[in-house]
C-alpha cells in the first residue's frame, strides 16, 4: 500500500523562520509566506468577498507582517496573527469599494452525494439548504458573517478566531451565538436545534 | 455542537474560493526593496548551500541538527538535503543525455556486474545506460527517450532519467534546493520511504569524491521520485504524475 501525506520536508520551524527573516534573510520569509499565504487570502476573500481585493490585501498583508515582524512575540502562533493583519488590510478595503460578489458552492457540491448516509445530519447537508443559509448569512450584519466564516468556514478554533479578529474571546463567543440565532430564525428553525 | 454549526462546516468545506494566488515573489521584491542591500538572500542562501555541501555531510549536521533528525531519519533518506530557496542559479540551457553527465555508456549487463550494489530496473528496459564512478562504488544511469507515456522533460531532454547509488553518508550527499511552488510529499514505495518532489524545476547538486561540487553535473531537475533501498538511493525523474511514478517505481527489480 502507498501512503501518501503531505509532509513539511525540512522545513524549518515557524519560530526559526521569523528568527532569520528578522536577520533580513528574504528567502526565510518567502517561505513563510508559501506557507500561509493560502489562510491569508482566503480570510481575505472572506472579508472582501472579491478575488483582486484578496489578492491585494493579501500582499499587503504580508508586506506590512514582514515591517511588523520585530512586534511579533517569539513564540506566538504565526497563523493567526498574519490572518490578523489580512483582516485589517481587507475591512479597510471592503469600506472602500463599492460591489462585491456573493460566497458561492463549489459545482460539485450542488449534486447531493449518491450513497449519502440517511441520517439527519446527512440530510441536512443538502444542497438546497447550504444555499439557504449562505444567502441568510449574506444578511447579517459584517461582523456576525466574520464570525461564522472564521469559526466554521476557516475552521478556526474560539481562540484562534478571536485573535485573526481583534476581539476578546467572550465578544466572539457572544457575536457568535447571535449570529448563529439569527441564522436558524432566518432558516425558519426553532432555538437551540 | 448543533446541527446548524455541522452543517456551516459542511458549507465551509465547499466553498469556493478563487485560486490562491502565488504571492511569495511580489512580496519578496516589495519586501527586498526595503531590505539594506548588504543582505543578498538569493545568492546568499545558495553560498551557504554549497558551503554546506563543501563541508559534507557533517556540516549540514551542525547546521540543522533538528531538521535532518527529524525529517530525514524518519525518511530514511539521509544521503539527501533538501532546502528551500527563493531563486535557482542559471544553468546551461536543456543539455541531452550524452551532456548530462551521466558518465560513460556501457550497457545494462556491465552496469549490473559494476555497481557494486543490486541494481534496480523498471519492467520497461532502459534506452540508454550510464556509469559513473561514485564515493562509494558506481553511480548507475538508466536513461529513457521520451514517448509511450514517457513526455520529453524540459530540464534533461529524455523521457525519464533514473539515478542509483549507494547513498551512504557521510560519503555522499546530494542537496535538493526546492523553488517556491515546488511541493514534496512523503511517499511509502514497498515499505521504503521516500520523497515526491513536484512542480516548478528544482536544483540538484551532487558532492563528488572529493567533497566538492561537481559544476558539471550541476542541472536542474522536474519531477522526482527519491527513496532509499537497501542503502541504495533511487531517483526517477519523469514529468509524469505521482501515480505513474509510483507504477515505475514499483516496477523496479
Amino acid at each position: 500500500m502507498v501512503v501518501v501525506r503531505p509532509l513539511n520536508l525540512v522545513e524549518l520551524a515557524d519560530g526559526e523562520l521569523v528568527k532569520r527573516a528578522k536577520r533580513g534573510d528574504v528567502g526565510a520569509y518567502e517561505q513563510i509566506v508559501e506557507r500561509y499565504r493560502e489562510p491569508v487570502f482566503r480570510v481575505a476573500f472572506l472579508v472582501t468577498r472579491s478575488g483582486a481585493d484578496a489578492e491585494e490585501a493579501a500582499q499587503d498583508a504580508f508586506v506590512k507582517a514582514h515591517a511588523a515582524l520585530g512586534r511579533f512575540r517569539a513564540g506566538a502562533p504565526l497563523r493567526p496573527w498574519l490572518m490578523r493583519i489580512a483582516v485589517n488590510e481587507s475591512r479597510n478595503r471592503v469600506r472602500s469599494a463599492a460591489r462585491r460578489e456573493t460566497l458561492a458552492l463549489r459545482a460539485a457540491a450542488g449534486r447531493p452525494p449518491e450513497d449519502a448516509d440517511p441520517s439527519p445530519e446527512a440530510a441536512l447537508l443538502a444542497a438546497e439548504r447550504r444555499r439557504e443559509l449562505l444567502a441568510a448569512l449574506e444578511r447579517l450584519r459584517e461582523e456576525d458573517r466574520l464570525a461564522i466564516a472564521c469559526r466554521y468556514f476557516l475552521g478556526l478554533s474560539e481562540r484562534e478566531a478571536a485573535q485573526v479578529l481583534g476581539w476578546r474571546r467572550g465578544t466572539l463567543k457572544s457575536r457568535l451565538s447571535r449570529a448563529l440565532g439569527r441564522l436558524r430564525a432566518e432558516l425558519g428553525e426553532e432555538a437551540g436545534t | 455542537m448543533s446541527d446548524l454549526e455541522r452543517t456551516l462546516q459542511a458549507v465551509g468545506a465547499e466553498l469556493e474560493y478563487p485560486a490562491t494566488p502565488e504571492l511569495a515573489a511580489a512580496v519578496a521584491e516589495r519586501v527586498q526593496r526595503r531590505t539594506p542591500p548588504a543582505v543578498r538572500p538569493a545568492r546568499r542562501t545558495l553560498a551557504i548551500a554549497l558551503a554546506l555541501a563543501l563541508l559534507g555531510a557533517g556540516a549540514a549536521f551542525a547546521a540543522a541538527p533538528g531538521v535532518r533528525h527529524s525529517v530525514l531519519d524518519w525518511l530514511g533518506l539521509r544521503s539527501v538535503h533538501i532546502e528551500r530557496a527563493p531563486k535557482l542559479p542559471a544553468l546551461p540551457p536543456g543539455r541531452a543525455a550524452g551532456n548530462l553527465g551521466l558518465g560513460t555508456h556501457t550497457t545494462l549487463a556491465a552496469a549490473r556486474s559494476h555497481a557494486g550494489f543490486p541494481l534496480l530496473v523498471p519492467a520497461r528496459r532502459p534506452d540508454e545506460v550510464y556509469l559513473a564512478p561514485a564515493p562509494a562504488g558506481k553511480r548507475v544511469a538508466l536513461a529513457y527517450q521520451p514517448g509511450r507515456g514517457l513526455p520529453r522533460a524540459h530540464e534533461t531532454g529524455l523521457g525519464m532519467l533514473i539515478t542509483e547509488f549507494r547513498g551512504r553518508q557521510p560519503h555522499e550527499l546530494i542537496r535538493k534546493t526546492l523553488p517556491p511552488g515546488t511541493r514534496a510529499r512523503a511517499v511509502s514505495i514497498g515499505g521504503d520511504r521516500g520523497v515526491w518532489i513536484a512542480g516548478r524545476p528544482h536544483e540538484v547538486l551532487y558532492m563528488d569524491a572529493d567533497g566538492r561540487i561537481d559544476t558539471d553535473t550541476l542541472r536542474l531537475a522536474g519531477n522526482t521520485l527519491l527513496w532509499s533501498h537497501g542503502g541504495v538511493l533511487v531517483r526517477i525523474e519523469a514529468d509524469v504524475p505521482l501515480r505513474s511514478a509510483l507504477r515505475i517505481a514499483r516496477s523496479m527489480r
